[in-house]
């Protein structure tokens, strides 16, 4: 069987291993290829995805051939007719590229960016990006970076290393940072352009920031920052000069309207109350005004409806339901806005970070698996991609993704110790894009 | 963190430039400057109650401890004695020597000191591996902070008759651990 680098072969599914399938298909979702059919090898090209429902239920049901009638083999034979000259004409016409062979899909429906971004010249002679804990495309050319802070590369190089930490097969988490250069801004060439140096010292004794993001709903487009290991999120002005609000208590811990303990991420409503889910020590979603007023807070330990064991990320949908990242309970829970329960996904390998997309699909990061998975709104899996490792395009626990209006993918690996850029494929199904909620346009003060 | 008049600040949210703790609008600014005056002085009784030097037995530890590590988690390695100490096991016995300015924390052959005075310590200065230390007192209880390494630690000590309690959080990379530790005197 050959898929080819930009087909999409669903988690679910098992494919018939001995067809070979163009390299210009996606594979419909819905269907589980049967192993024992026999498929007629003339066919293959373009077979997968030109089958109808109704071919395709036939062929689910069980033995091909002894189930078939006769009335199936002569809609059967229209079909690979009418199949065999779409396909004919459709390869002679082919760019090269659609016809290659191999490819492992790797990459979803994106192009990795090679070299992007850049090394980080603000960092100090031998030292490197660090753990790199969130990322947020505001616009395609201004990319946020929650760097967590540089680390200082042995005076041998050890063999592997490409750039990174997590290329010599350390965790880029492993050895103590120093807190340099914690919140950069990188331009789409991956050029650091920014470096918000005057709130280093926010960082300085800690793991560096857990998040970065911007409020959907903001003409501010104000900077929110999540510092776990202080227990604070800071809340900064567009251009980074001026810190407008802090929210938690630096290094004093608490589960009460003042205090966190290890919050991870926030999601916003739009007039601005947002949700904070809080956290790697606390159990529990906290929900503040716009001014960062506490209002209510839900959750407790444990495994049942509405407990937790570490919400690490947190998202809204259009209707106003909250989705709550369980990570260790392997799962996602759903809410309403005052927290009451709605629903669960469960089996979700550590969601290490969910956003609702603009087309209101649940975008999921699991940690273990390494992999992006795409749910509807019910929890159903409807797409998936992604592959554990430290070559371009690979991923060693992705902690935070975000995309530009133009439909580019960043990714910040804790990890793996670096961020990537992914394009969109051309060609591939849109469907498997991850779309941002559009930010609100700024405002022009700011 | 920030403290205005000896106490502790009353709002987590702070706008640069704009102070949100809460003044009510028209309060004279004396009645503010009494307030600053009296309030460490009555808050200097019970910090100064409060002692907690002596030999320590550990009588009670929950929960308890699991085998192995006692902090636990992902993401970093233990960096150094003291942390090795807290993170790996209820210590069975400590030393703590208090004086007015610091307190010393001995567990084993690992010591911590930690100043008085709310300043952070660096033991050795300058070391990205250095322990780092800082107290404060909260009421009667008092606060130490510790960090080595990429691991982080908050006990919080109350004493009662001959009793001590030490409340212990343990961060480290992707755990968050809280542990009520209970000493009694033995001298």
């Amino acid at each position: 069987m050959t898929y080819a680098t930009h087909a999409t072969c669903p988690t679910h599914a098992t494919c018939p291993t001995h067809v070979t399938c163009p390299t210009h298909v996606t594979y419909p979702t819905h269907v589980t290829y049967p192993t024992h059919v026999t498929y007629p090898t003339h066919v293959s090209p373009g077979a997968c995805s030109h089958f109808s429902d109704t071919l395709l239920d036939e062929m689910n049901g069980g033995d091909y051939s002894a189930t078939r009638n006769r009335k199936g083999r002569v809609r059967m034979r229209i079909f690979l007719l009418s199949l065999l000259a779409v396909v004919g004409v459709g390869y002679a016409t082919a760019p090269a590229s659609l016809q290659e062979k191999g490819g492992d899909d790797r990459t979803g429906p994106y192009d990795v960016v090679p070299n992007w971004p850049q090394p980080l010249a603000y960092a100090r002679p031998g030292y490197i990006w660090g753990s790199t804990g969130g990322i947020f495309a505001e616009t395609p050319n201004r990319i946020f970076v929650a760097n967590r802070g540089e680390l200082k590369l042995p005076d041998k190089l050890p063999s592997g290393f490409t750039g990174f930490w997590g290329s010599f097969g350390e965790q880029a988490t492993t050895p103590t940072p120093e807190f340099r250069n914690c919140i950069v801004v990188v331009d789409a060439n991956g050029k650091a352009v920014e470096s918000w140096t005057e709130w280093d010292h926010l960082f300085e004794d800690g793991r560096g920031p857990h998040s970065v993001l911007i409020s959907p709903y903001d003409p501010e487009h104000s900077v929110w920052v999540v510092d776990d290991i202080h227990h604070q999120i800071f809340k900064f002005s567009n251009d980074g000069k001026k810190l407008l609000m802090t929210l938690g208590e630096r290094d004093e811990a608490g589960n009460d309207d003042k205090h966190f303990k290890r919050p991870t991420d926030i999601a916003w409503l739009p007039d601005g109350t947002f949700f904070v889910s809080d956290g790697y020590g606390n159990t529990r979603v906290a929900k503040f005004d716009r001014n960062g007023k506490f209002l209510m807070t839900w959750g407790t330990r444990g495994t049942g409806n509405g407990q937790f064991n570490t919400p690490h990320s947190i998202t809204v949908d259009r209707n106003r339901r909250v989705y709550v990242s369980d990570r260790a309970n392997n799962r996602i829970q759903v809410f309403d806005e005052n927290g009451k329960y709605l629903d669960q996904f469960p089996n979700i390998q550590q969601p290490y970070h969910i956003r609702i997309s603009g087309d209101q699909a649940l975008w999921v990061f699991s940690g273990p698996l390494d992999k992006f998975l795409k749910y509807d709104l019910n929890g159903h899996l409807v797409y998936a991609w992604g592959t554990h490792g430290t070559a371009p395009g690979l991923f060693w626990s992705v902690h935070e993704f975000s995309a530009d209006s133009e439909g580019n993918l960043y990714t910040a690996e804790v990890f793996g110790g670096r961020s990537q850029k992914f394009r969109p494929r051309p060609g591939a199904d849109p469907s498997h894009f991850y779309k941002p909620q559009p930010l609100m346009p700024k405002t022009a003060s700011n | 963190m920030t403290k205005s008049c000896g106490h502790r600040s009353s709002g987590a949210l702070r706008t640069r430039g704009l102070r949100t703790w809460g003044t009510p609008s028209g309060v004279p600014v004396l009645l503010l400057i009494a307030v600053c005056v009296l309030i460490p002085s009555a808050r200097g009784t019970a910090q100064g109650s409060a002692n907690f030097s002596g030999m320590w037995k550990l009588t009670k530890t929950d929960p308890p401890v699991a085998a192995g590590r006692g902090g636990g988690g992902r993401g970093g390695g233990i960096s150094g004695p003291y942390a090795e100490t807290t993170f790996n096991q209820a210590p069975e016995t400590i030393a703590i020597t208090q004086s007015g300015s610091d307190v010393t924390v001995q567990i084993g052959s690992a010591k911590a000191v930690f100043t008085l005075d709310g300043r952070t310590m660096s033991t050795p200065p300058g070391d990205v591996l250095a322990l780092k230390t800082r107290a404060h007192w909260d009421g009667a209880a008092l606060h130490l902070h510790y960090k080595q390494g990429m691991n982080w630690g908050r006990d919080i000590l109350s004493v009662s008759g001959g009793t001590l309690t030490l409340v212990r959080d343990l961060e480290s990379g992707g755990a968050s651990t809280t542990r009520t530790l209970t000493y009694s005197k033995t001298s």
